[in-house]
């Protein structure tokens, strides 16, 4: 038993890890296949995940409703929700009102999803506007050295990106140096500089960070090192 | 409660409210701000424009209703320029929410400019599998996607009987909500040799600076001020996209009126909060000492 | 006098095409033909210069010759012939009548579908036109059973014709060289004439290839590489045939055979400039220049792909270096690692979280398990689980993907067991939403809204979501530890929460809250792994303000 719960997953870690390493560097029909047939599993394995999904999904929620916890009625709303939706996308014939059956164009499943679903997912998306507003009046003060830079970066960033940015730098006066024309200020070109200089230097120092963290925890998977992802703890 | 506390504990449902006027507005009422071009968004331009007409270029529309605002604009732009050019279009989407996005826009499009599905554009659809798709296609198009999005064979199209698999097309533009970029880089526009570009949503568009700098991609749309952006450029040079009814550019410029409002509103009461955070402060210090 | 302007007229048009023909286009030189050096004998790829600037308009084209082994690769068997004829006139005899119907109930529904415009240009009653779209429904499923039946009987020849490969895709290509063949065609062009000005210089790349591997000086040759060629249709290609449906191909795009000998031409091509004084001539359509004899090669299969390299030394230096200091770790586990604020505040969060009696919230980002994020994040929760087990406090974890879910609900339960409180582990607790990004984040907001968790850990990758779930967390008053590698959310988090880890810190945290010699050593190695990769930006930096330039550097850092 113990076996098949330690020593199983890791040999398979370890033969399938050095396996897709390898079959990286070789360019053949064989290692496209490989490849192919891998993600053919993940596939695969992930479909009937999704049963697994679904039935916790279902189970959480008949739980509420029966504890009455708070907010159990939503978990009716989920349910219906659940049961509607499969059921217009199962179902072999045309509902009253659509030409179509199941997922197809005209059918309710359709439907649902662009007239209730989409709208849904586009409001979520939008409320983001607003968290953000708030969230920077909340957070942003100067509180220190590194706030105020923050601070003063975040201010010139939101200025520069919209007309308005361009309207107040055309306002200041302009000089010359050499052939170039500049502005006192000029929002355009201090944002193309934050976003090229700062922005991208510390974007490429944390990713390569994180790929050289990727790179160790790979190997310590692949060894057997690190196990806690199989529940396994030390 | 004076001013200044009442500033510290403001609800956020206030700023809520005045985000939502402030957006509402301009979109009603128009400002019409002038909008500037950037480096990165008239690389784009120049080009896609500086492609001998009647090039293939591959549309990648990687994003859902979620982005619509922001990405939408840019799609219509790029096709009608596309089109204005006379450029081929293959057009596809890696996002399962995307497809009636493309099919309204390229529709619209495609019938202002008079071009045909199948000879001047065609649209692949949508297909799972971000890296296994674009893989596919730089072996095969019509491989890869047998059918189109309304279910006609590809193999036959008047448009992939020169165009066999990306490495035939002259240029990829990726508009992406999510982490598509990376992939038509690593997959398609890299190995194959094929310069792109990608339009993607505000908050990723820093991301993907270290991409532009390294020369993988010719230019960088973020958000809806690219999409403006790109609207003026394209309205610049071809006054006549502007004309038809329903107008396939601008959609963008006139967001921007709104963002412009919000961004100005957001910076203000930044000012305004730290003035007050200040003021807070420096009563508390001399609260302190008098104790 | 008409007639002599005329004749003088097509002197000078003769004058004026005939240089601009023979000097528009350069000619290649410096051909050769090669193997690829890197890929699995599928491709070939040339190599030349241009004499002069290509004009917009000149173009390119290579063409295979058909030979003896090409047709004989493309051969069917006996049996393979055989098995195509039965199939075939199985499907001729299934297929007639449906065929015939299908497209008798095409005509019907396009009827119809313009009967419905009509009505509704027409602004007809409302009755009306719904009685017209009900027709036209009609009329559309029929047409559409019988193309569903026209399909299912394609898929079944597709399936008894295929042995390993298409046998009519191979029988139509065996037959298209022959018809070329006896039509006295024997160049077969890989693809359309491109335009000059459009090949790449794959210069500092060149010895990728079999062809001109001696030296780098080449640096300004052009390179096309092709691995398919385009097979005519000799005949009309109709849409479909007409006996069995199925579809005619203009063109087979043939994936060249590794180990065959092609013999390869390039032809180059020129406009025919539009002639004011000449208006009835033929302009603009391209004209052969010249065609250059390149050469013969077959393409070869490798065993190891050259441009990879440095990636693989890389590789193997990066993972020796972490390996040694994993073994050092063991004989000497007391190695010093800096403080993290984030993860030194964990127990801090769970102990508030006890105090108030209400229960922990953790989330392991929205990728999938196959993302080492993902990985990060479970680890992390397999740690954190015991502590909350040790406080007996509540723990909810909600779920994007049921794999994960699956693995959470492991691991937290070993995490209660570990900590001798199995009792009190919840695998109801443990749940999955839905796989959808918004409706996740919407579902997850609710939860903190009603349940205000006391502490919330968003560890793994998070797309646009990020401030979504922070700000609403922030806002029930709820500690927050983020920590994540999706660089562009990060100012999201390090606004909204208390504490955020940084990239490799959600990595670096397993190890740390786990204080486990071995784990530490990684830590250690990815350490100096990092400070390699730093002194090489370094040196390169410097080189570049010298303008200096070390090839082997540059190696090192691109494809080969």
């Amino acid at each position: 038993m113990i076996f098949l719960k330690r020593q199983l997953p890791i040999i398979i870690a370890f033969v399938a890890g050095i396996m897709m390493w390898i079959r990286y560097y070789i360019p053949s029909e064989v290692s496209t296949n490989l490849v192919d047939g891998y993600l053919e599993w993940v596939r695969i394995i992930v479909g009937f995940a999704a049963i697994l999904g679904i039935l916790s999904l279902l189970q959480h929620h008949m739980l509420k409703i029966r504890m009455k916890r708070p907010g159990f009625a939503f978990s009716y709303v989920t349910i219906a929700a659940f049961i509607m939706m499969t059921a217009a996308g199962f179902l072999p014939f045309a509902f009253p009102g659509f030409a179509e059956k199941n997922m197809e164009t005209g059918s309710l499943f359709n439907w649902l999803y662009e007239y209730t679903f989409i709208p849904m997912q586009a409001t979520m998306f939008s409320v983001l506007a607003f968290f953000i507003a708030s969230a920077a009046f909340r957070a942003f003060r100067a509180r220190s050295m590194e706030a105020t830079l923050l601070l003063v970066a975040a201010i010139i960033m939101m200025v520069g990106r919209v007309p308005i940015g361009d309207l107040i730098s055309n306002a200041t006066p302009a000089f010359m140096i050499g052939q170039n024309e500049y502005h006192l200020i000029d929002f355009e070109e201090w944002t193309g500089w934050l976003l090229n200089v700062p922005n991208a230097a510390a974007k490429r120092g944390i990713l390569l960070g994180v790929y050289l963290s990727q790179i160790a925890i790979s190997i310590r998977i692949i060894f057997g090192i690190e196990r806690t992802y199989m529940g396994g703890g030390d | 409660m004076d001013f200044v506390t009442l500033i510290l504990n403001l609800d956020r449902k206030i700023i809520f409210a005045c985000v939502a006027v402030l957006v509402a507005w301009p979109l009603i009422w128009p400002l019409s701000m002038p909008v500037g071009t950037t480096p990165e968004v008239r690389s784009i331009f120049s080009a896609v424009d500086a492609l001998p007409n009647g090039s293939d270029i591959m549309i990648a529309a990687d994003y859902d209703p979620s982005s619509k605002p922001e990405l939408q604009p840019f799609l219509y732009s790029m096709l009608a320029h596309c089109f204005e050019k006379d450029h081929k279009v293959h057009i596809l989407t890696l996002w399962p929410g995307g497809p009636a996005l493309v099919q309204q826009a390229v529709e619209e499009v495609s019938k202002q400019y008079g071009k045909t599905n199948g000879t001047d554009w065609c649209f692949l659809g949508y297909k799972p599998g971000n890296a296994a798709v674009v893989g596919g296609l730089t072996n095969s198009i019509t491989g890869t996607y047998p059918t189109d999005f309304y279910n006609r064979p590809t193999a036959n199209m008047p448009i992939y009987q020169r165009v066999q698999s990306v490495k035939d097309c002259d240029y990829i533009v990726d508009i992406a909500a999510g982490a598509t970029v990376e992939v038509w880089i690593a997959f398609a526009s890299a190995p194959e040799n094929v310069p792109m570009s990608a339009a993607c949503t505000a908050v990723s568009a820093a991301g993907y600076y270290p991409y532009y700098q390294a020369g993988q991609l010719d230019g960088i749309s973020g958000g809806m001020k690219g999409s403006a952006e790109y609207d003026v450029l394209l309205m610049d040079k071809y006054p006549n996209v502007q004309g038809g009814a329903p107008r396939v550019a601008g959609n963008a410029v006139k967001g921007m009126d709104a963002q412009s409002a919000v961004h100005l509103f957001i910076v203000l009461s930044i000012i305004l909060a730290n003035i007050c955070y200040f003021i807070a402060n420096k009563r508390q210090r001399e609260e302190r000492r008098t104790a | 006098m008409g007639m002599g302007k005329r004749i003088l007229a097509c002197m000078a048009a003769v004058l004026v095409l005939l240089p601009v023909h023979a000097m528009a286009v350069p000619a290649p030189a410096d051909v050769e033909l090669g193997d690829v050096a890197n890929d699995d004998g599928s491709a070939l790829a040339v190599s030349w210069n241009w004499n002069g600037t290509p004009a917009e308009s000149d173009l390119f084209s290579f063409e295979v010759r058909i030979n003896e082994q090409l047709l004989d690769h493309f051969a069917l068997t006996e049996r393979q012939q055989k098995t195509l004829t039965d199939a075939r006139s199985w499907l001729v005899g299934q297929i007639a009548d449906v065929l015939t119907q299908r497209d008798a109930a095409k005509a019907e529904m396009d009827a119809a579908q313009s009967a419905l415009d009509q009505a509704i240009l027409d602004k007809e009653p409302d009755g009306t036109i719904n009685q017209k779209r009900h027709e036209y429904w009609q009329k559309y499923r029929v047409h559409k059973r019988l193309d569903h039946q026209v399909n299912r009987l394609h898929n079944a020849f597709s399936a008894r014709t295929y042995a390993g490969e298409d046998l009519r895709l191979k029988a139509l290509t065996w037959e298209f060289l022959n018809e070329a063949l006896r039509s006295g065609k024997e160049w077969i062009s890989v693809a359309d004439p491109a335009p000059m000005a459009s090949v790449g210089t794959r210069g500092d790349r060149s010895d990728l290839f079999g062809v001109n591997s001696a030296s780098r000086a080449d640096a300004g040759m052009l390179f096309y590489t092709f691995d398919t060629i385009s097979v005519p249709n000799p005949g009309t290609a109709d849409s479909s045939d007409e006996a069995t449906g199925l579809e005619q191909f203009r063109a087979i795009p043939v994936r060249l055979v590794p180990d065959i000998e092609y013999q390869v031409r390039m032809s180059t091509f020129g406009t025919v400039p539009a002639n004011p004084m000449f208006p009835e001539a033929e302009a603009g359509g391209p004209q052969l220049a010249d065609v250059v004899q390149i050469g013969t090669a077959a393409p070869i299969g490798n065993a190891f792909d050259k441009s990879k390299l440095n990636n693989l030394i890389f590789a193997l230096l990066f993972g020796g270096i972490i390996l040694t200091f994993i073994i050092l770790a063991r004989r000497n586990p007391n190695m010093f690692i800096r403080r993290i604020a984030g993860l030194e505040a964990v127990d801090e969060a769970i102990g508030r979280a006890t105090e108030m009696g209400k229960p922990v919230m953790y989330l392991c980002g929205l990728q999938s398990l196959s993302e080492l994020s993902t990985l990060a994040a479970i680890n992390i929760l397999g740690r954190v689980a015991g502590k909350i087990a040790d406080y007996e406090s509540d723990l909810i974890v909600p779920n994007r993907d049921p794999v994960v879910q699956t693995v959470a609900q492991e691991v937290v339960k070993e995490g209660y067991a570990t900590a001798g409180r199995p009792d009190a582990y919840r695998e109801d607790n443990i749940f999955f939403l839905t796989d959808d990004q918004f409706s996740f984040t919407a579902a997850t907001c609710g939860i903190m809204m009603r349940d205000k968790p006391a502490a919330i850990f968003l560890m793994g990758y998070y797309y646009a979501e990020s401030l979504l779930l922070a700000e609403t967390g922030a806002d029930t008053g709820a500690i927050q530890i983020a920590g994540t590698d999706a660089e562009h959310q990060l100012p999201f988090f390090i606004v909204t929460c208390d504490y955020t880890l940084i990239g490799e810190e959600l990595y670096a945290a397993s190890a740390y809250l786990s204080r486990e010699p071995m784990l530490l050593g990684s830590l250690k190695g990815q350490d100096i792994a990092k400070a390699f990769m730093m002194a090489i930006i370094l040196l390169q930096a410097i080189l570049f303000i010298f303008s200096a330039q070390w090839d082997v550097l540059r190696d090192l850092v691109t494809p080969l």
